[in-house]
């Protein structure tokens, strides 16, 4: 150690911004499967216990041939920890495969959750995005707030994963009824709904293109938006530097730093 | 409980693991603790700030990664101020890895690290060299010396970062030492490509960095290269380091100590649990670890 560090003592030391974070195995209690919507619960560490929406943990599987990165996913409950998930590739089919008790190595909580949206907010969710706004659909309505979903569909025929869009996106809305009032409709429409329902408070997650109009509509009308970003996370934890986006300062900022943002500051179009 | 210190050169390492430039951020501090490391090692640091590449930056291939990151970096006095305060204190040295496109860029930025307590440099020679068209440092002897050369004036050690990419790394490794480099990281990342299934590159800038278990092979060989052409400079192994197996691998090849990268990504505790396996190892044959079995 040169002498200027043998100077710096623990008193001195930076700690660490944010909760501890758990890495290592868990088992899996639960998987319910659902048109390819797989949920899964977990004896979760005590870490967990205080997760909020918004924040996401990497799960992978142990399982000879895994992919050598986790998969990020997002918090929807702490007790028990529950993930949902539609799975596509390789990674997230192996995570599903899983079987009560196997274990999976999980990482998190991660990221930071939603700001209080207040007791009149409107969520704009497409599919992929789901389990973020899951998280807080049932966040609100522990809390006894009322929250409005306006649920993006996809064509029918397009495809999501091992089922048609269609079919997903209906286990999904199937999802979030018990826990808010679920509007369905193409994107082309949603800047109509909005102005309908007229709320203090929005929260988007969904393709750019109506993500950019959901900005658009909250910057027009004065309300403040919260855009809930979905990248692939190598690390999760902003050591790789690769789960950028860009924002309308022009520069990329870090999805793992948020992954919730004000909608105002990113650059959709 | 074993003797893992390890010396390179004028540092001594608590331990034989560090994290690898460019996979290492202090908020792993949330993770477990930073001062179980042998060393610290934060993101390569440029004289003044950089986007880096557009995603996408980074993508799994063979088992391994391939990562086009560009080395984003807010320049020295976001370092200063913001990076850097984090990595110190823990009882553990602290390594900054600098890089530049230029031998005097190089130079001027430890002239801002001097003082700062840190205690050695790491010299990323994978930057391009704007002096000489953009081809990498790391690939030339002459090059990879300018820059040593040009950094040498610092009382503190200079690690010089090799490249497996280089046509004879053993006669870049020599240039480095002759230059002044007091011990050698060997190696960074393979150039590769990988394309998606529709046919398009997967990386933004198409070329990147192979990491991970399929470069081990290459940068083994580039380490026992290196430790047979200059034997007694002292060099830290990096590539493909997951296991107890790889970092003995590499102290086979004539590493002092391994670097743990994209290992770290797949699982956060790679590395302190490297350090268990390596204390156990050395307790069950009642050695320090600067006694594990070295070839070169």
């Amino acid at each position: 150690m040169s002498a200027a560090s043998t100077d710096i003592g623990p008193e001195t030391r930076v700690a660490p911004a944010g909760a501890p974070v758990f890495a290592g195995d868990a088992p899996v209690r639960t998987i319910a499967e659902d048109r390819a919507v797989t949920t899964m619960t977990f004896d979760a560490p005590a870490a967990f216990a205080g997760a909020r929406a918004g924040q996401f943990l990497l799960v992978s599987s142990n399982r000879e041939g895994a992919p050598l990165l986790a998969r990020p996913m997002s918090i929807i409950a702490t007790d028990p920890l529950t993930i949902s998930f539609g799975y596509q590739g390789e990674g997230t089919r192996l995570i599903a495969a899983a079987e009560p008790g196997e274990a999976l190595h999980l990482f998190g909580p991660l990221g930071h959750p939603f700001e209080p949206l207040g007791p009149d907010a409107l969520i704009v969710v497409e599919g992929a995005h789901f389990g973020t706004m899951l998280a807080l659909c049932h966040e609100r309505r522990a809390a006894g707030e009322r929250t409005r979903v306006v649920f993006v569909t996809r064509p029918p025929d397009a495809p999501a994963g091992p089922v048609t869009a269609g079919e997903q996106d209906a286990a999904l809305i199937a999802m979030f009824e018990p826990v808010a009032e679920v509007t369905r409709l193409a994107g082309s429409e949603v800047v109509a709904a909005l102005a309908a329902a007229r709320p203090a408070a929005v929260a988007a997650g969904a393709f750019d293109h109506v993500m950019g109009e959901v900005q658009a509509w909250c910057e027009r009308e004065g309300v403040p938006g919260f855009a809930a970003l979905q990248v692939a996370m190598p690390c999760g934890i902003g050591a790789c530097k690769s789960c950028i986006r860009k924002f309308r300062d022009e520069r990329y900022h870090l999805v793992c730093e948020g992954p919730i943002f004000p909608i105002a500051e990113v650059a959709f179009r | 409980m074993p003797d893992l210190t390890v010396p390179i050169g004028a540092v001594t390492l608590k331990n034989p693991v560090i994290p690898a430039s460019g996979t290492f951020a202090a908020s792993y501090g949330r993770v477990f603790d930073l001062g179980r490391l042998g060393a610290l090692v934060p993101k390569t640091l440029m004289p003044g700030y950089r986007p880096g590449h557009p995603p996408n930056r980074l993508t799994e291939t063979g088992g391994g990664l391939l990562n086009a990151v560009g080395i984003p970096s807010d320049g020295v006095e976001a370092f200063l101020t913001k990076t850097l305060p984090a990595y110190l204190g823990w009882g553990t040295p602290v390594i900054v890895s600098i890089s530049a496109d230029t031998a005097a860029g190089f130079a001027e930025l430890i002239a801002a690290l001097e003082g700062t307590g840190i205690d050695a440099i790491e010299l990323n020679l994978s930057c391009p060299n704007l002096e000489e068209g953009g081809r990498s440092f790391a690939l030339d002897p002459a090059a990879s010396a300018e820059v040593v050369a040009a950094c040498r004036a610092t009382a503190l050690p200079l690690w010089a970062k090799l490249s497996p990419n280089a046509e004879d790394i053993a006669a870049v490794a020599a240039a480095s030492v002759e230059a002044g480099a007091d011990a050698l990281i060997v190696a960074n990342t393979l150039t590769g490509i990988a394309f998606r299934r529709d046919g398009r590159p997967a990386l933004a800038n198409v070329t990147g960095g192979l990491s991970g278990m399929p470069v081990k092979p290459v940068n083994l060989r580039c380490t026992y290269q290196v430790a047979q052409k200059l034997p007694g400079v002292p060099i830290v192994g990096c590539g493909g380091i997951a296991t107890l197996q790889d970092a003995l691998d590499y102290m086979a090849a004539g590493a002092s100590a391994v670097a743990v990268g994209s290992a770290t990504f797949s699982r956060p505790l790679a590395m302190p649990n490297l350090i268990d396996a390596l204390a156990t190892h050395c307790t069950a044959r009642g050695i320090a670890a600067r006694d594990l079995p070295r070839r070169a």
